[in-house]
């Protein structure tokens, strides 16, 4: 394997890695404020929101906003959160910061009678070697809303677990307050296994390669396991709509109502079926662009998000080649 | 339907036309009472397993109906194998259905060829229709422990055994060594050195002693197999009322543990995992992650994906036999969590755990509810 090969199978993996990571945060998060250890149970009345579209209010010029989560404790508070697990740089904290600039007013589209709220708190979930950096950054800045930096990490003792810190600033409900203000909480992994093995998806785009293994390995034996019986080889028709509402209900976080956005997006999907035809795992149908034939074959040998992106990979690279060639080939031609 | 060669029932007819359940076990009884041994390996079918056995001829296999009454089916099933010569091996069969727990037990007295050539090969050609067991270390122990409670005057001996246990040393190439011990030791010593050693038990040999007038004497003996094989010498209603019930009872448990995990639209696609737990911190050395993956590449017809390896491990797994689909986490030291998605079926699970179980380690097999 080529060094410039393995650095970029090295970089799709991070990503990929970023994006479960940050799904874990979500739930983990939600898991922190909402979980009651006397009920045994999520808080009643409580609902965990990822994703939400909620509006400002007074209508500003714009007017709604999509933080990563949202969580309604009751009918009188909640949080709204954004998620950066991978922010490091100024840059980064600069553009959570005017995300959550956003979210600091009265916001519509709660889960109660007039869709409005008395009292919520902004939070922003950054990854536990950066707090410091985070809090850097937010030190000084107000805003009209409580602000709370948390910090997330994940620790591996004898139980993984996510470590949920409030790092800076303070609740304004005091039963929260009290819950996450004192020492880190721990969220065991095995306690939140049946939503990270439910989510896939969250609402930000995913790495193309992240949504290939989620098709191959999830929805694509759903269609062969559909058509079985009937003698067409191993061949399947994906149609991307289909393909999309199946991951919508089973593979992303489940939907309160229509506020919540339809996770994942058909353009992700359809992105992925594209790489499938690019690698030469797929073809599209020349009559219907939402239709692929996807050689589904059996493949063990490698762990197929290895598969994927190395094929990828060459693909990405042939195609560079084709370009610099064709290139070349007008300059020789001018030339002469 | 009744068969005509052998409607004239003596000791020595297995295959007679047998009236209902009981008179079909007392009849094999006096058949292994006076005839000699019988070999029985337990399924349990999807759907009617009678209905494949009418199919008549599948794949390189011919069944042919001799009779069939009250759920008792007598048949002659032929084999014809082999690329270069080919070679035919046939024998007779007596299947039935255990009157409480709908588990199938297929029967022969035939040589060992025609039970692992013929019958067996017929129960794996028929997978995943057809689903054989396996069972841990401790459920074959647990079979002889009904089998001791109930002769508590005699003595179980184990005389031949089958290991297999894990190599530590970094340095050998290979990851697993096997045993075939000829012995003659309580079963109960034998299975404490088993678990002592880290081994687990492929297949076992014992012998039934009793104290008679001329010392002791075998009473009873036979083989038990991680795969559900059995071989019952002497007396088959002690086998039956023993190994046999206590083997179709975990084998029952183990059909409803592993059966339903699908995610389904009905259950609003609920997540049921499943948890096999380690009696140590397996995982606390992370390449033990690594061997994991390794053990779970070499499953037949299984596709999988790495999404993290380290601390944590998760990755997810196709079975392309049947599309099934899993997600496999370690996320304790001590525990493998599995998560079907939304195709899962026993056999496939059953597959997998017993793989694990195999080649890599025996853990228990827990629901959410059981786990800590």
């Amino acid at each position: 394997m080529e060094a410039d090969e393995k650095e970029y199978i090295k970089k799709i993996r991070e990503q990929v890695d970023s994006y479960e990571r940050t799904i874990q945060a979500i739930i983990a998060f939600d898991s922190a404020v909402r979980w009651d250890d006397a009920q045994r149970d999520y808080l009643s009345d409580s609902y965990f929101l990822p994703g939400r579209r909620l509006s400002r209010s007074p209508n500003g010029l714009d007017n709604t906003v999509t933080p990563d989560v949202v969580v309604q404790l009751s009918n009188d508070y909640g949080i709204v959160a954004e998620v950066k697990i991978t922010a490091s740089t100024k840059q980064d904290f600069l553009k959570a910061y005017e995300q959550i600039g956003h979210y600091d007013a009265d916001l519509v589209g709660w889960k109660t009678a007039n869709e409005r709220i008395s009292l919520h708190d902004l939070s922003l979930l950054v990854d536990d070697l950066k707090k410091n950096t985070a809090k850097g950054y937010f030190v000084g800045r107000t805003f009209q809303k409580n602000f709370i930096l948390i910090a997330c990490a994940l620790i591996s003792e004898a139980h993984d677990y996510f470590k949920i810190e409030k790092y800076y600033g303070s609740f304004s409900n005091p039963n929260i307050e009290r819950k996450l203000g004192g020492d880190p909480v721990g969220i065991p992994l095995d306690k939140i296994v049946e939503e990270m093995s439910r989510a896939k998806f969250y609402d930000a785009e995913p790495p193309v390669e992240h949504t290939m293994i989620v098709l191959w390995m999830n929805i694509f034996n759903e269609l062969m396991e559909e058509k079985k019986g009937k003698k067409t080889g191993k061949n399947i028709l994906v149609n991307t709509g289909e393909a999309t509402e199946k991951l919508e209900k089973a593979y992303s976080f489940p939907r309160a109502d229509d506020r919540q956005p339809k996770v994942p997006r058909e353009a992700w999907i359809r992105q992925a079926l594209d790489a499938f035809v690019e690698i030469g795992y797929a073809s599209k149908d020349s009559k219907d662009r939402d239709i692929y034939n996807v050689k589904y074959s059996y493949q063990r040998k490698e762990s197929m998000l290895t598969v994927f992106t190395r094929k990828r990979y060459s693909a990405l690279t042939k195609s560079r080649r084709k370009i610099e060639e064709g290139r070349q080939l007008e300059f020789n031609n001018f030339k002469t | 339907m009744s068969l005509s060669n052998d409607s004239f029932l003596t000791n020595t007819t297995l295959y007679a036309s047998h009236t209902n359940y009981e008179a079909m076990i007392e009849q094999i009884h006096n058949y292994v009472t006076t005839c000699g041994p019988v070999r029985c390996v337990l399924f349990v079918s999807e759907k009617d397993a009678y209905e494949h056995f009418e199919k008549g001829a599948i794949g390189e296999f011919r069944v042919e109906r001799q009779h069939f009454h009250n759920g008792i089916y007598i048949g002659q099933l032929s084999r014809e194998y082999g690329r270069k010569r080919k070679k035919t091996i046939v024998g007779r069969f007596l299947l039935f259905r255990h009157n409480e727990r709908g588990i199938y037990v297929v029967l022969t007295n035939e040589k060992t060829s025609f039970f692992e050539l013929g019958l067996l090969k017929y129960i794996g050609y028929l997978y995943p229709i057809f689903t054989l067991p396996f069972f841990y270390s401790w459920e074959m122990e647990e079979m002889l422990d009904s089998l001791a409670s109930s002769r508590p005057q005699g003595a179980i001996m184990l005389t031949k055994l089958s290991r297999k246990s894990r190599i530590t040393s970094v340095d050998s190439r290979k990851k697993k060594e096997s045993d075939l011990t000829w012995t003659d030791l309580p079963y109960k010593e034998v299975f404490e050195q088993t678990r002592q050693n880290d081994a687990w038990m492929q297949k076992m040999w014992f012998d039934l002693l009793e104290e008679t007038a001329i010392g002791k004497r075998k009473v009873f003996g036979g083989s038990i197999s991680r795969k559900g094989v059995f071989k019952c010498e002497l007396q088959f209603k002690l086998f039956y009322e023993t190994i046999l019930e206590r083997s179709i009872r975990i084998f029952f448990r183990r059909r409803e543990q592993l059966s339903n995990r699908a995610r389904t639209e009905n259950t609003n696609y609920q997540v049921k995992p499943l948890f096999i737990e380690f009696d140590e911190p397996i995982f606390k050395h992370k390449e033990q992650n690594r061997r994991l993956v390794n053990v779970l590449r070499k499953l037949p017809h299984l596709a999988y994906s790495v999404v993290h390896d380290n601390p944590y491990l998760h990755m997810t797994v196709t079975d392309y036999i049947d599309n099934s689909n899993y997600e496999i986490w370690i996320l304790s030291d001590s525990r493998i969590t599995i998560a079907p998605q939304t195709i899962s079926s026993m056999s496939s699970l059953s597959r997998l755990c017993d793989h694990i179980s195999r080649e890599f380690k025996e853990g228990l097999l827990k629901d959410t509810k059981e786990t800590a």
